[in-house]
């Protein structure tokens, strides 16, 4: 885009899209001539994320084998937002998998910014304040915040399902999981010794937490 | 409809990266990257097939999109973000600098992203049709889907 003084970045859509920007269309763009495509033209949100992970996320047994831990928590407040990530605490009822204090700070990808926009993994939005979810999580690394536990994204089972309480049965439901949880990494996978050397370098300096571990992951 | 193919084109949800006030439409992009092959083979692969042109940022013109890297636990290995400035492709360091992971894995993360920049959303064809799958992935280029996705999106 070549600068002027008076021009300002354009994110509007372009042409029929933008004509129909708010409302879900499909356009038909067949042509007389009768090459033609159709695109459908969906409402447009302002701001968002969209991930692309390596493995199946929705895979309890995978989520599980990744996490770390695995908790049921209650979502008490919003402490701060780190880089695109919301940092909450979190009253831990049950430890599903490893052990950790009854409160906690967990970080989700996700937040809303001063004007208002929400920058949300699509059909994962931010834990709402005062509701339960199961939540499974890695130890942060350098680069992220260390006092906080990365809730892992994009699971539609493991990462975070609300709960009505400890008697819900996806709560056994996830335990069973977890026995059953395997290793998402290959076993030759140095990402996966990266990842043990980061979760027991963040263990030994929480000692108040305690996992099986990377280490022993799908053992 | 009257002979001819047909494309259906997956699209984001999003206001997509592309400035369409200039023709032909451009993605004037920065990046500091250390994946620079994976990252310039998605630019050039792009920009052969797109009708957008995907250029370096320069001092005379706004910034579309930014490309960066993080070490991060979580379980992305490529994220964008859509924001009301620049949007973001960042690749997390854990995953793609794994032993398993070769230059055409980093490759297809890097196309799947621009893909998002040019507002291509997710979508389950099979491999190799579209790039825009999720996943690990042995692919370089561009599949036949992504092609015809772009024809239909960005012909005016």
């Amino acid at each position: 885009m070549t600068y002027a003084m008076t021009s300002m970045r354009r994110k509007s859509l372009s042409g029929l899209a933008g004509m129909a920007a708010g409302v879900y269309a499909a356009l038909s763009l067949t042509s007389a001539f009768g090459t033609g495509a159709s695109v459908e033209q969906p409402s447009r949100a302002k701001t968002g994320i969209e991930m692309d992970t390596w493995y199946d996320v929705s895979n309890p047994k995978l989520i599980a084998g990744e996490a770390l831990f695995v908790v049921t928590g209650t979502v008490e407040e919003p402490v701060r937002i780190d880089g695109d990530r919301t940092v909450f605490r979190v009253s831990v009822e049950e430890s599903l998998k490893g052990t950790t204090p009854e409160s906690v700070l967990v970080s989700q990808l996700g937040f809303v910014d001063g004007d208002g926009n929400r920058y949300e993994l699509e059909g994962f939005p931010l834990m709402e304040l005062g509701h339960s979810y199961i939540m499974a999580l890695a130890a942060p690394t350098t680069e992220e915040a260390q006092d906080a536990l990365t809730l892992l994204s994009g699971s539609a089972n493991g990462n975070k399902v609300e709960v009505t309480g400890m008697d819900d049965p996806r709560v056994a439901w996830f335990k069973s999981m977890i026995k059953k949880a395997e290793n998402p990494h290959p076993a030759n996978e140095s990402t996966y010794a990266v990842d043990s050397a980061n979760a027991d370098r963040w263990l030994g300096d929480h000692p108040s937490y305690s996992s099986p571990g990377l280490a022993k992951r799908g053992s | 409809m009257v002979g001819g193919s047909v494309a259906q084109a997956h699209l984001t949800s999003y206001p997509n990266s592309v400035d369409s006030s200039t023709s032909p439409a451009q993605i004037r992009y920065s990046t500091n990257s250390k994946y620079t092959g994976a990252v310039n083979n998605a630019i050039d692969r792009w920009n052969a097939e797109s009708r957008v042109e995907i250029k370096p940022d320069a001092w005379n013109t706004v910034k579309d999109l930014e490309i960066g890297d993080q070490y991060s636990s979580d379980t992305w290995h490529g994220k964008f973000v859509w924001n009301p400035g620049a949007d973001n492709i960042t690749f997390n360091t854990r995953i793609l600098d794994g032993s398993t992971w070769e230059y055409e894995h980093r490759a297809k993360t890097a196309l799947h992203e621009f893909g998002h920049s040019l507002d291509f959303a997710h979508n389950e064809l099979a491999w190799p049709t579209s790039i825009m799958r999720q996943g690990k992935r042995f692919q370089d280029y561009l599949g036949s889907h992504d092609k015809a996705d772009d024809d239909a999106r960005w012909t005016q």
